[in-house]
């Protein structure tokens, strides 16, 4: 039920939000929706995924081309970017999830940066480094406050999705697969299957959240399949506490506060990243959400510090 | 087409198997051994590249003893950073490694940004490597003859450390069983700081080796690391002959790749992991896992 | 008739052989034992058995159907329940929840995505069923970490009957448990058994229990089948003897 008044608050957020301030809350939705899909598979299969960028990608490029090629409208690309993402997932997740955790993480990183290279070197298809630029989504869907609206319901699908999934049998098997792998598989459980199903959920919605970003910054560039924005949804998951189930979310937001801060005054952003990685990985490997809840734990009454969601 | 041609492609396949060979070798060992996957390998491998250029200023006359002084270097480097960083988290979840492993990939990479800029750096080629060598009529850089020279004697004198003194024994051993190795009385922390510091030490010779023949930028570590771990899934893990066998088929399908090829080459290394996947994924010299009770 | 059959296993790990022509043969409604020392082979052939190896030469057949080399949870699917050594299932969960999401899994319906676990009645009324057959109804809501070894172990056999199975595979499932408590269990599993019209096939090293439980025993050595009989004959095969007091068992 806390859920449903964090989203209330949201939606009477919008209309004092300046421009700037609508882009920067779209794109921490965004962010969100993109980080919940990594906690999707690390959260509730154990599946560590360096490779999210690639859905991330593939959902951008399919939007972008569709708009600027294809001449569609903006609203029709979005579900098939879902699909083309999750058509991604598939063959990558079928090659990758047959193996160890271990290998499976630096597999899901190594087929990211190979669409990365595909993108960057097909000049022809993909515009290469000159990316696809000149993407306004027309009418209404250009403007900021609609877009922000548009964003927040389908962030919100996104999450009331996950939320479901994860009180049905399906994500309890994936929380038995993690539990014990044997003994789920020995109650009947198909592993890969299930294993692969997440996968692919996961690789939509992240495709989804790439394409809304695509839109949201007029163009879509080659780094969308980098390998440092696979980063971006480990690092707002754990900032945020892989636990918690909006934690991927309150990461994003606090993520993307950091970074407007300190790209404005150094560009060596990557470096404050790592060492925040590092930080929390060391000491904090809860997260935000982690400590929060655990700090309302031992206030048992009164104040609760900070608005930390679910 | 003429011979010649053919044997220039197949040595520059060998030649850059050799530097792979390098920088993989060690994260198949770190990772057999102590159960690490060392995310930041290609960072200390782009790491070697740099200070190559940096303890020899450029200069190509400092070029012998530069090296030397990149093997020592990476492996006080590897010592320390296991000692501070790795060592916490062994007892944590194999998740939490990689995230250590890689924000420390995400920490170099910006130091290098910051120390040597985002250029290129580029070294010359030493004197004794100036002239050409000719095979079959075709003139190649006699470097590439110091490259597989030295990737073949790395790898038998590291055959033989293994293979031939007590201290190889026991890394070889705990490629299999880490906790009998305990129970014997080894001093494993102590063995552990041994491997990753020769793992990074290889590393970062086979970063520095490569320098004359091509530049050294920051982003060489990510896709230094990714040619690594193809390597090691070919190979097959804790193998140094996996090691040297991926690396020459992966030297060889990318040469082949650009004679056949070119706009594709680089997906070919991807395609034969994919192969391998799928048809023996514990690697070609590895060994199938038992099943775990 | 023969519910489960396996005809000349063999298996071997990087050239040493484990299993070298291994044959078993469960009897219906029977409770059959399988012995021997460590590294004698039952663990293999019991993992060969429940789909987590292959054989390199052999065939098993479960109610004259073929299962050679089909994977665990398919095995799983078609009424035979396997329950490991190490009983930890499903930490994360409840008591209730872990034994319903089994119920769910060997029906193959752990597929559905959006509607939640507590609608599905039958499911849960099947795994309360379980619970109380293994006298764990009063602990549905506990979650499973917090439960000290001798529930966990009952907690694992309500998983394993969750799927309402003809056939019950157990690995060592006295491991860890004290003379008492092993007394317990022994009683506890034929009661439930019986009770069920279940066939059991487990293996372990504690022939004492063994000579209690068993109608039929077989006795592996060094990956070949030592002797096979009712717990009379087997206490009398010279053999055995010879084998269990040399190598200790």
């Amino acid at each position: 039920m806390r859920l449903l008044w964090f989203f209330i608050a949201l939606v009477v957020l919008g209309p004092w939000l300046s421009e700037y301030g609508l882009k920067l809350a779209s794109e921490a939705l965004i962010l969100g929706l993109y980080a919940m899909a990594f906690n999707l598979l690390f959260r509730q299969t154990g599946l560590l995924s360096f490779g999210q960028a690639a859905f991330f990608g593939l959902g951008a490029y399919t939007m972008a081309l569709l708009v600027a090629r294809g001449g569609w409208p903006f609203p029709a690309t979005l579900p098939l970017a879902f699909l083309v993402s999750a058509l991604g997932a598939l063959v990558i997740g079928f090659l990758s999830i047959r193996l160890s955790r271990i290998y499976f993480t630096m597999l899901t990183l190594a087929f990211a940066q190979l669409l990365y290279a595909v993108a960057h070197k097909w000049y022809a298809f993909t515009g290469g480094d000159n990316g696809i630029t000149d993407l306004r989504p027309p009418g209404i869907w250009g403007e900021s406050l609609f877009y922000y609206y548009a964003v927040l319901f389908l962030f919100a699908l996104g999450v009331f999705f996950l939320w479901a999934l994860e009180r049905s049998p399906f994500g309890y098997a994936l929380r038995a697969l993690r539990d014990n792998r044997a003994r789920a598989e020995a109650v009947g459980i198909n592993a890969f299957g299930h294993l692969l199903l997440a996968f692919v959920i996961s690789g939509a919605l992240s495709g989804l959240a790439g394409a809304l970003q695509g839109a949201l910054q007029r163009s879509v560039f080659p780094d969308y399949l980098f390998w440092t924005r696979s980063a971006e949804a480990i690092l707002a998951t754990i900032l945020g506490g892989s636990g918690v189930f909006l934690g991927p979310a309150i990461g994003a937001t606090v993520f993307l506060l950091l970074r407007v801060v300190v790209q404005a005054n150094t560009e060596y952003w990557p470096f404050f990243l790592g060492t925040l990685l590092l930080l929390m990985v060391l000491f904090f490997p809860k997260g935000l959400g982690g400590l929060a809840l655990e700090m309302a734990r031992k206030w048992p009454k009164g104040e609760r510090r900070g608005a930390s969601g679910s | 087409m003429d011979l010649g041609f053919y044997a220039l492609q197949l040595l520059t396949g060998l030649a850059y198997a050799s530097t792979l060979f390098l920088l993989s070798v060690g994260l198949s060992l770190i990772f057999g051994a102590m159960g690490i996957v060392n995310f930041a390998h290609g960072s200390f491998y782009m790491l070697g590249a740099y200070f190559l250029y940096a303890f020899t200023r450029g200069q190509a006359d400092g070029f012998w003893g530069g090296l030397l002084l990149v093997l020592a270097t990476g492996f006080v480097i590897g010592a320390f950073v296991e000692r501070i960083f790795i060592r916490r988290v062994y007892a944590r979840p194999e998740e939490y490694q990689i995230l250590l492993t890689y924000a420390l990939l995400l920490i170099i990479e910006d130091l290098v940004r910051f120390f040597f800029g985002t250029g290129y750096r580029a070294f010359p080629m030493p004197q004794a490597f100036a002239g050409p060598l000719f095979l079959f009529g075709t003139p190649f850089p006699s470097y590439y003859l110091f490259l597989i020279g030295l990737a073949a004697i790395s790898a038998l004198l590291l055959g033989l450390f293994l293979y031939r003194t007590r201290l190889g024994a026991w890394i070889r051993a705990a490629t299999q069983d880490r906790e009998m190795l305990e129970a014997l009385g080894v001093n494993v922390p102590l063995l552990y700081t041994v491997v990753f510091g020769m793992g990074i030490a290889l590393a970062a010779l086979g970063g520095a080796a490569l320098l004359p023949m091509q530049a050294a930028t920051p982003g060489m570590a990510v896709d230094a690391v990714i040619n690594a771990f193809i390597v090691v899934v070919i190979g097959g893990l804790a193998s140094v002959w996996g090691a040297l066998l991926g690396a020459v088929l992966i030297g060889l399908v990318q040469a082949l790749g650009v004679l056949f090829l070119p706009e594709w080459a680089m997906v070919f290394p991807f395609a034969l992991m994919a192969l391998v996947l799928l048809l023996r994924p514990w690697g070609l010299l590895g060994r199938p896992p038992a099943v775990r009770t | 008739m023969a519910l489960l059959e396996a005809k000349d296993i063999y298996r071997s790990f990087q050239g040493f052989l484990a299993l070298a022509g291994v044959s078993l043969s469960v009897a219906e409604g029977s409770f059959h034992a399988l012995v021997g020392p460590n590294g004698a082979g039952k663990t293999t052939l019991f993992n060969v058995i429940t789909g987590r190896l292959r054989p390199d030469r052999g065939r098993i057949t479960y109610e004259g159907r073929e299962i050679t080399g089909w994977p665990t949870f398919r095995i799983a699917r078609m009424g035979l329940a396997i329950s490991f050594q190490r009983a930890q299932p499903f930490l994360s969960m409840t008591v209730l929840e872990a034994v319903a999401v089994a119920r769910l899994g060997y029906q193959g319906r752990t597929f559905t995505l959006l509607r939640p676990l507590r609608d599905f009645k039958e499911a849960l009324a099947q795994a309360e069923e379980a619970l109380q057959k293994v006298g764990l109804e009063k602990q549905t809501s506990k979650r499973v970490s917090e439960l000290p070894l001798g529930d966990l172990k009952r907690l694992d056999v309500a998983i394993a009957l969750a799927g309402r199975p003809k056939l019950l595979l157990l690995d060592e499932p006295l491991a860890g448990l004290s003379r008492a408590e092993r007394r317990e269990m022994v009683a506890f599993i034929r009661e439930l058994l019986r009770k069920e019209g279940v066939t059991l096939l487990f293996t372990e090293h504690d022939t004492e229990a063994v000579l209690h439980l068993a109608d039929r025993i077989t006795v592996l050595h060094q990956g070949r089948v030592l002797a096979e009989g009712s717990p009379e004959e087997i206490r009398q095969n010279a053999e055995v003897r010879a084998a269990f007091l040399g190598g200790g068992a």
